[in-house]
């Protein structure tokens, strides 16, 4: 059974996006940082940069612009915390 | 005659108001439901940010911050007055601003020095008039804050607190309780406690989880603590949106009921005198004919 990561991206004015995805890639300050289903607890800090999430069952990724904030995971559960996600097209 | 003119004229008047106070009630009534949606919707952000900050102040135990630290001698001491630039919403403005002027009198007595911050021009009207310059008064959004206005706000108070310029912030605004009730209320921003924000975090199932931080938890942590700030500005200026919205609901419902009762008090001394000026005439018209018989 294919694992999958609840992700949650949270900004102050809303919540841009909740659901099941098979993986995110968000940018740190020291770079980018990909989380699959099961990875250790981890708290980080972002930077200016993309946030990639790759719905389950769907080929395209969700590409977001994200400005700072954070990240969590622990136990299949992800928070994106950021000031703000700008929808950006896949590249 | 005259009179009934003037009676007339009044009635007018009073109607063009209840026309005027209604259409804020109903308005007021609209924005109500936009600011509720506005703090629920920034709900979640601060939940979480409570949660990532209570895991990361237990993980990194006992770290020392300039926004953690508690200073013993409080001598300069920065009063944030959250109202609005509007008035015509009943106590709404009157409440936070004679808390305001309490606390302020009340530190001055003491000997502080005291730096004061208005949101909203009634507030910096009100402590300008009696010769209070604010520090900073930030005017022009109290109907509708961003996050970005709390942002900058709170960049302010952070970079004064962390230059130890100032050793205790406090806030006044009012409380959205429910769409009737706004309290105002007084809180401490700065010193953050971190007891609090670990508590917030501690129900949470899997807090004994252990964590990798990125890059490491004093890192997480010193951004971490100047967004909570930011969250905090951000909830107190929505909570206050929204009360003000709600207050001046309340005090336009109110002026149109008092308009109504106006009209109707009037109408009835309108329809007296003109009956009384009927009961004249027909009088005179009676005095007159029988005059003419006679």
């Amino acid at each position: 059974m294919a694992r999958s990561l609840l992700v949650e991206v949270v900004t102050p004015d809303a919540t841009v996006f909740s659901g099941e995805v098979e993986s995110v890639v968000v940018t740190t300050p020291e770079g980018e940082l990909g989380v699959l289903p099961m990875h250790a607890p981890l708290v980080a800090r972002l930077g200016k940069g993309q946030l990639r999430l790759r719905p389950v069952g769907k080929e395209a990724a969700q590409v977001f612009t994200t400005e700072g904030g954070y990240f969590q995971v622990a136990e299949d559960k992800a928070i994106v915390l950021t000031d703000s996600a700008q929808a950006a097209d896949a590249a | 005659m005259a009179n009934l003119k003037e009676i007339k004229k009044r009635i007018n008047a009073t109607g063009a108001m209840r026309q005027v106070t209604r259409t804020m009630e109903m308005v007021s009534t609209a924005k109500i439901r936009g600011a509720q949606n506005r703090i629920e919707h920034a709900r979640p952000y601060a939940a979480a940010l409570a949660k990532i900050l209570g895991r990361v102040t237990k993980a990194a135990g006992n770290i020392a911050h300039p926004l953690l630290e508690v200073r013993e001698d409080v001598q300069r001491v920065m009063i944030v007055a959250v109202a609005s630039d509007r008035g015509q919403a009943g106590a709404f403005n009157s409440n936070v601003i004679h808390l305001t002027e309490a606390r302020l009198n009340e530190h001055r007595a003491a000997g502080h020095t005291v730096e004061l911050v208005s949101v909203g021009r009634k507030v910096a009207a009100y402590f300008r008039y009696r010769g209070i310059e604010p520090d900073l008064s930030v005017e022009g959004h109290s109907g509708s804050p961003t996050y970005e206005d709390a942002k900058a706000l709170a960049d302010r108070i952070i970079a004064e607190y962390s230059a130890a310029e100032i050793d205790q912030v406090v806030l006044i605004y009012n409380r959205f309780v429910n769409v009737a009730t706004q309290r105002p209320e007084i809180t401490y921003l700065l010193p953050a406690k971190s007891e609090e924000m670990a508590d917030d975090g501690a129900d949470e199932a899997g807090a004994a989880l252990d964590y990798l931080f990125e890059p490491s938890a004093e890192s997480v942590l010193e951004t971490l603590l100047p967004s909570y700030v930011e969250s905090l500005v951000f909830k107190a200026l929505l909570e206050s949106a929204a009360s003000e919205h709600g207050a001046r609901r309340t005090a336009m419902k109110a002026a149109t009921d008092n308009a109504e009762t106006m009209i109707n008090t009037l109408t009835r001394s309108y329809n007296r005198a003109r009956q009384a000026a009927i009961t004249t005439e027909i009088a005179e018209i009676v005095g007159g004919a029988a005059a003419l018989e006679g």
